[in-house]
């Protein structure tokens, strides 16, 4: 299999956000527009030198690109819709990423826009009752898991709302993000339970948003005089689903195993080299269990890294969701990925103001998806 | 009564136990639960390929937890979620009986038990707790 090591380089030139947010009437249109004129803005580009769309969206609906994009001129671009489930960003941000290393384009965009409400399952249509369906919902599929691992290796209650505390104080100081209040320990266990150990503020909140990233190739970046030194390379982009595994039916968490590192070696780089993770925390527990899957640290120990604080922004590791993830900066499904990309972007240039990591260099974009697929790309700067 | 879902569970004839329809591969024995018209996963086995099989619901508890919110419309809160490992090796989850969560390892069995719901009551599968020298 081909990776992007061994085709064009790409670089993200710009990045653009539309604050996620709890549900409005605003249409997806404007939020979609905001984040791409922020891109634009920010990469110096002009919207005709962009000739391929991939627009990450889990509930809009057919053709959500083409109604959109309209409104900022029909230039004849390729706009193609891309719907991964929670990874629709990431995946388009894959695609535009393949069209510049391939040589089909020079400038591509990927955004992620949603609105919560109309999202439909397919596992819903696949004619197959269940004997509980309650055990798909996700808070009880992450609940059980939750449940299994403190089983396993004595993880506390506590231990999993100190990853709620860390990213709803890193989303505090993110002004792109849902949820902009830090909490307590004691506030974060003392929110309503929802299912086993989980409470409210353990669980990513409903919302809505929109995330543009604007890749680039050597060449355009050269041609349009755009600041190379901020034009972050993608150093490899992994995408895959999960394999069935003998293990009390935890094959999500060897999916992403597999799909970070892989991405790691794709890029040519170690987990010691990572200076920051941005991953899926749509629950507390996920980021602990993906984490050690990941092997930021070894298997059991990611409860301890969290109490020292190893996973904070200037915790003089590796900072693990300093936008404050899903369960702080918010997870309107279509965009996340992309927001994913846009924080780590913010990061390696050094212009995170205010939830800034000191140092970083090289940064992973891990999500999963519902069914389950996993997405990663490895970043890096100059 | 009739049963809420049929192509899931029969009666076993014992008592209220029940049984679970599932799907093997006659040449690996892999199995499948539920039978659907799609196949044996595992494999790749087609369902005409396949023999319909049925599973003794009886397992133990690999993981449970108890759920607080109704999550879905309808759900009645708490409800008692597991993970179970049935005696035949596959993993899938299914309600508990009552509200107290099981340890890990705690032996059940599938049962049939009377569910009120939208058109009239029907035979629903919960798994038991099985008391020591049932």
């Amino acid at each position: 299999m081909t990776d992007l090591a061994s085709m064009r380089p790409v670089r993200v030139a710009g990045i653009g956000m539309h604050p996620y947010q709890f549900p409005t009437e605003t249409p997806y249109v404007t939020l979609g527009l905001t984040a791409l004129r922020a891109a634009l803005a920010d990469a110096g580009l002009q919207w005709p030198d962009v000739t391929f769309a991939a627009i990450g969206t889990g509930a809009i609906g057919m053709a959500a690109g083409r109604v959109m994009l309209r409104h900022i001129g029909s230039t004849g671009l390729e706009v193609v819709q891309v719907e991964n489930a929670s990874a629709s960003g990431s995946s388009a941000f894959r695609m535009a990423c393949l069209m510049v290393a391939s040589g089909q384009h020079e400038v591509a965009l990927a955004l992620g826009v949603d609105k919560f409400g109309s999202a439909q399952r397919a596992a819903h249509k696949d004619g197959i009752p269940r004997l509980t369906p309650a055990a798909e919902i996700p808070a009880v599929k992450f609940a059980l898991m939750a449940r299994a691992w403190r089983d396993r290796f004595g993880l506390t209650r506590e231990d999993m709302a100190r990853v709620a505390v860390k990213n709803h104080g890193n989303a505090a100081r993110n002004p792109y993000a849902q949820f902009r209040k830090p909490r307590t320990l004691e506030q974060v266990l003392n929110s309503n339970p929802v299912a086993g150990d989980l409470t409210s503020l353990q669980c990513t909140p409903r919302g809505e948003g929109a995330a543009a990233v604007i890749v680039a190739s050597e060449e355009a970046i050269r041609r349009h005089g755009l600041d190379r030194n901020r034009a972050i390379r993608v150093l490899s982009s992994v995408s895959s689903s999960e394999h069935a595994v003998a293990d009390e039916g935890w094959s999500l968490v060897e999916m992403v195993q597999r799909s970070g590192l892989s991405a790691l070696a794709a890029a040519g780089v170690g987990m010691e080299d990572i200076d920051i993770i941005e991953l899926h925390d749509a629950f507390t527990i996920e980021e602990i269990v993906y984490a050690e899957a990941l092997g930021l640290c070894p298997l059991g120990e990611g409860a301890a890294q969290l109490r020292e604080g190893k996973w904070d922004i200037g915790g003089g590791g590796c900072a693990v969701n300093p936008s404050g993830g899903l369960l702080g900066m918010g997870h309107p499904i279509g965009p996340t990925g992309a927001g994913q990309i846009a924080e780590i972007v913010r990061q390696l240039r050094g212009e995170a103001e205010g939830r800034q990591h000191p140092g970083a260099r090289t940064a992973l974009a891990h999500m999963i998806g519902l069914g389950s697929v996993a997405v990663g790309h490895v970043l890096q700067r100059d | 009564m009739e049963l809420r879902d049929p192509s899931l569970y029969a009666p076993s004839g014992s008592a209220d136990g029940a049984v679970l329809l599932a799907l093997r591969d006659p040449a690996s024995g892999a199995l499948a639960f539920p039978r659907t018209p799609y196949g044996i996963g595992a494999t790749g086995t087609p369902s005409e390929a396949a023999e319909p099989v049925e599973l003794s619901g009886r397992g133990e508890v690999l993981v449970c937890v108890t759920v607080h919110q109704p999550l879905s419309p309808g759900m009645k809160v708490p409800l008692l979620v597991a993970r179970l490992r049935l005696e035949e090796g596959l993993v899938l989850d299914g309600i508990i009986e009552g509200t107290e969560e099981p340890r890990p390892g705690t032996p059940v069995r599938a049962v049939l038990v009377p569910e009120d719901a939208e058109g009239g009551t029907r035979l629903a599968c919960r798994f038991r707790v099985v008391e020591s020298g049932a």
